[in-house]
């Protein structure tokens, strides 16, 4: 199975309304919590956000147009992880910071490969937002430019500018800690 | 563009440590059970919803049904009490015309009613009327003017006296005057007005009534009370004559004049003669024309 099935096929739904959303869900689910650990990082709880993604599918189904689906989905996701990161971020003044889960992991090579992976995201989270998820795409989840124009309702010449800028922003910042 | 983690140097620089993080992240896959395990809470989500709305629907449905209960038996109930009155009330004004100003200010209080004929004067003759003589309804409801503003034209319940014995014991409740006689000559030659005998008047309800009155029923009335009630014809004279003098075309000029001429007669005043004469000139027809003919006969000798 390809990493991103649907992505890039943009082909307008002519009746919307026939969508059924059990047909939906079971076509898009890995794609939608792949998005969802993606832009969320590892110490998001990517099965209850993902399970959010579906709740506000589920409810505003009957209102999609059927233009873009896959822009339609990925736009609910990326809501959703940034709400429920604000709703962290308020938790977090409060309580500590959940870790990365080390008593999960099986070696030594995946304590290093879990502690690189928190820098990446450690990183990612002091990029700017109007980049950030497009880098994520783009590095992370292997979208072309052309599906993340698709994906973020974007030229693909602004998706490439965005891609080059945040490219240059994360290595600058990766410099400035070594 | 080159994704990060197909850079495959793994130098000191810069480049090369962006790549190594970047070829670190890595997405695994959901885990196995997951996708079914959020279906049903999708499911069961969907269920407690729409449970939800019936559950708020419920109540409303609930209160309407109430409502519209209650609206059906408050409407059942209302008609059976409203409904023989509003007959008796159409029954009773299908044969009148237009009321008269006199009688539409007492026509709203449903009391009972009898009115009381006088036995001496007789019915109107039917030939043409002049303008200002009042109409047959006007006759029957206001024989006396005080009586026709206090006691109202009878909503429910009216019933004509003939007999002279029920005159006697019915008079008597309406008035405290100690001789209430029907319209007749006395011995000494006074001229009594007409009686309406009433039936279960409340002085309330009276006062009431007389404050909604407009002004010159209401002096007519002081003055009907001065020469009926309080005995006091000269007071009785001076309002009628303050009346006449305000609204000489009023509704109650007929009744004033009659009443004028009856407080000077009893005062032995001769002027009852002129206020008598200008009476039977204005109302040639009119209901008191018999009153006037005697006072002008008496006090023309």
């Amino acid at each position: 199975m390809s990493t991103v099935p649907q992505v890039g096929r943009v082909i307008p739904i002519r009746r919307p309304e026939l969508l059924v959303f059990s047909a939906i869900y079971k076509e898009w689910f890995r794609t939608v919590y792949r998005w969802v650990r993606a832009l969320g990082g590892p110490q998001s709880d990517a099965e209850d956000w993902t399970q959010e993604v579906f709740v506000v599918v589920q409810r505003r189904l009957p209102d999609f147009d059927g233009q873009n689906l896959a822009g339609w989905l990925y736009r609910i996701a990326a809501n959703t992880v940034s709400d429920q990161r604000r709703r962290a971020w308020f938790r977090n003044i409060f309580m500590r910071p959940r870790d990365v889960e080390l008593e999960s992991f099986g070696g030594e090579g995946d304590i290093v490969r879990r502690q690189e992976q928190a820098d990446f995201y450690r990183l990612v989270e002091k990029m700017n937002k109007k980049w950030r998820n497009t880098f994520v795409l783009f590095e992370v989840m292997g979208h072309s430019g052309e599906e993340i124009a698709d994906l973020e309702n974007l030229p693909p010449a602004t998706v490439r500018t965005h891609l080059h800028r945040a490219r240059k922003e994360f290595l600058a910042l990766l410099a400035e800690e070594t | 563009m080159e994704r990060l983690c197909d850079h495959r140097s793994d130098d000191e620089t810069v480049l090369g440590a962006a790549a190594r993080l970047a070829r670190a992240v890595e997405i695994e896959e959901p885990r196995f059970g997951l996708q079914q395990r959020i279906a049903s809470a999708l499911a069961e989500t969907r269920r407690v919803q729409t449970g939800a709305r019936h559950f708020y629907l419920r109540p409303a449905f609930a209160l309407i049904a109430l409502l519209s209960l209650g609206a059906v038996a408050a409407a059942m109930t209302g008609a059976a009490k409203v409904w023989p009155r509003l007959k008796a009330a159409i029954s009773q004004r299908a044969p009148h015309s237009s009321p008269r100003r006199v009688s539409s200010v007492s026509k709203s209080v449903p009391t009972e009613t009898v009115i009381v004929p006088s036995p001496v004067v007789p019915p109107p003759p039917a030939i043409k009327r002049p303008v200002m003589a009042a109409p047959p309804e006007r006759a029957l409801i206001a024989l006396d003017p005080a009586a026709a503003l206090v006691a109202p034209v009878p909503a429910t319940k009216t019933t004509l006296v003939d007999d002279p014995a029920f005159v006697e014991t019915a008079t008597p409740r309406r008035t405290t005057s100690p001789t209430p006689t029907p319209t007749t000559t006395t011995s000494g030659g006074a001229v009594s007005a007409p009686v309406v005998a009433l039936k279960q008047e409340k002085p309330e309800a009276v006062q009431k009534r007389l404050a909604a009155a407009p002004e010159e029923a209401i002096m007519v009335v002081q003055a009907t009370r001065a020469l009926h009630e309080e005995h006091d014809p000269k007071r009785a004279a001076h309002l009628l004559e303050n009346y006449l003098q305000r609204f000489p075309d009023g509704d109650l000029v007929e009744e004033s004049l009659a009443l004028l001429i009856e407080a000077k007669s009893e005062r032995d005043d001769a002027s009852a003669a002129k206020v008598a004469s200008e009476y039977l000139e204005r109302f040639p027809f009119g209901r008191f024309r018999q009153v006037a003919e005697r006072a002008k006969e008496r006090f023309s000798k």
